[in-house]
């Protein structure tokens, strides 16, 4: 059972709190949203977990291990911008981290080509990133993440640099692949109703310094289908989301 | 759109030639020889032996500056674009020598080195490295911080960032840096042999003195297309490993 504590978080950046004393808990195979308006802290915390960034007090704990400002294991990261290496191919863009991991040509290639597979992008296998779209670039950058079999995925606004259309297929897209493939998810968005569709727990967070106003266990089953999106508690809750953050940029 | 470039440019050329011809007839051969006279001249240049072996001897001299420019400005500009200290430490001289001409440097030069193969190589080195340090420390120092974090995050050493990011994306720079290094690396060949009246710069000399400006420009005009054809296989090369760079050019 994979598991994720990180405990009391502080960082400040030149003298200016972003982080105050911040805690989370993922369990196994639990998609959390990390819900709250541009700049409030939520990337930060992300980055922490992912060791990119260090803290400068609290602990990072991923199934039993202290990994607190380390990077790599267990983790794999997808990106905004999908931040795909230009002069490798699809296909050696998702091998990379197995790469950085020593596995071998033969064996990384073939996981690679499953993965790129899994996001529907068979016979794009050697095209350069700059001849992709945003969006299929975006598939390889969650291929990659999910290549290296992490028990935690962590996406920092995947679908932000996206147009409405490709970014509800994007969604769906993942949604099918974690599916097949649980683990547990740090997502972090600043849209609602991403973060309502997608995570089975919503943390909501407060404007810099970030602090959590509220946590929603989001009611609906899955499979989660388009359709969702109609139903009246998806549209209460939010609305009730919505004003919580409206509240907490007035003050 | 390729097609259309190139037929541009050769119309620059040619704009070019009418307006010398044009300029030439107007003056006097020994002012301004016309492209057609120097055509002539050039031909029975390109006849001689002389020409050749000066050609030969300023090549490989100039090529073993050049060479030992690129090896060490290619990594002392890496270095000095990742790690503060020694840029800190290496702008100066780079802000200081990359200003001074070969020219000024060549009467100094040839106190120490006297007049030999040595003299010559050491201008070309000067007068390049400079160019080659400061190209790679901009190149190394506007490597992608994102690129660099997605390594990092997936848990990549020092050793391995440098291997699967830094130099990957270093790659097309090393070749423009040695483009913009071989203009200067052929320049300032020709001025030191122009000192010393030897090879190419000599012929040049020699040329100078002649009744007629036809071989002189001839001789320049050949200087022209070596330069041109190096820095366009420079270029060739750099379109065909790192296509993804001229992508983003628009040079493929």
């Amino acid at each position: 059972m994979s598991h994720l504590i990180v405990t009391d978080i502080h960082k400040s950046f030149s003298g200016t709190p972003v982080l105050t004393g911040q805690s989370l808990q993922v369990k196994d195979g639990e998609f959390v949203a990390l819900l709250g308006p541009s700049g409030c802290g939520k990337s930060t915390l992300l980055q922490i977990v992912n060791g990119l960034i260090p803290a400068d007090r609290g602990s990072v704990v991923l199934n039993g291990e202290d990994i607190t400002g380390r990077t790599g294991k267990g983790r794999g990261m997808v990106f905004q911008g999908s931040e795909l290496m230009p002069w490798r191919s699809a296909l050696e863009n998702v091998a990379f981290g197995l790469e950085v991991m020593g596995i071998g040509r033969a064996q990384r290639t073939a996981r690679a080509r499953e993965y790129l597979h899994l996001v529907g992008l068979d016979g794009f296998e050697h095209s350069w990133p700059h001849q992709l779209s945003g969006g299929m670039q975006q598939r390889v950058g969650i291929a990659r993440a999910f290549c290296i079999q992490p028990s935690l995925l962590l996406m920092d606004e995947p679908f932000g640099a996206l147009d409405v259309q490709t970014r509800d297929t994007l969604q769906d897209e993942l949604l099918r692949i974690w599916e097949s493939e649980p683990k547990m998810v740090l997502f972090v968005t600043h849209g609602i109703e991403e973060a309502l569709y997608l995570a089975d727990r919503i943390l909501v967070y407060s404007k810099r310094p970030a602090s959590v106003l509220r946590e929603i266990q989001v009611p609906f089953e899955r499979p989660r289908r388009e359709d969702m999106k109609m139903d009246p508690r998806f549209l209460e809750l939010r609305r009730e989301i919505s004003e919580l953050l409206r509240d907490d940029a007035a003050h | 759109m390729k097609k259309m470039r190139a037929m541009t440019n050769l119309l620059g050329c040619l704009l070019l030639l009418v307006v010398w011809q044009a300029a030439g007839a107007e003056l006097s051969e020994s002012l301004l020889a016309t492209p057609l006279q120097v055509f002539v001249a050039l031909n029975d240049t390109l006849l001689g032996n002389a020409f050749w072996a000066a050609l030969g001897s300023m090549l490989w001299q100039m090529s073993v500056g050049y060479a030992l420019a690129l090896l060490v400005g290619v990594p002392l500009g890496v270095a000095m674009g990742r790690l503060p200290l020694v840029r800190a430490l290496v702008k100066p001289w780079a802000a200081m020598f990359i200003v001074v001409s070969a020219a000024a440097l060549v009467p100094l030069f040839i106190l120490l080195l006297g007049r030999g193969v040595l003299l010559c190589v050491a201008i070309v080195f000067v007068a390049t490295v400079w160019f080659v340090v400061t190209t790679m420390m901009e190149a190394s120092r506007s490597v992608s911080p994102n690129l660099l974090d997605v390594a990092r995050s997936y848990g990549a050493s020092p050793l391995q960032v440098f291997r699967l990011v830094l130099l990957p994306a270093l790659h097309p720079y090393v070749l423009i840096a040695a483009r913009i290094g071989l203009t200067h690396a052929l320049r300032a060949m020709v001025t030191a042999e122009m000192f010393i009246s030897t090879g190419y710069g000599g012929l040049i000399n020699d040329a100078g003195l002649d009744l007629s400006t036809a071989p002189l420009f001839g001789l320049i005009v050949m200087l022209m297309l070596l330069s041109v054809t190096a820095t366009g296989l420079l270029r060739w090369v750099a379109n065909r490993t790192a296509p993804w760079y001229a992508s983003r050019t628009g040079d493929h």
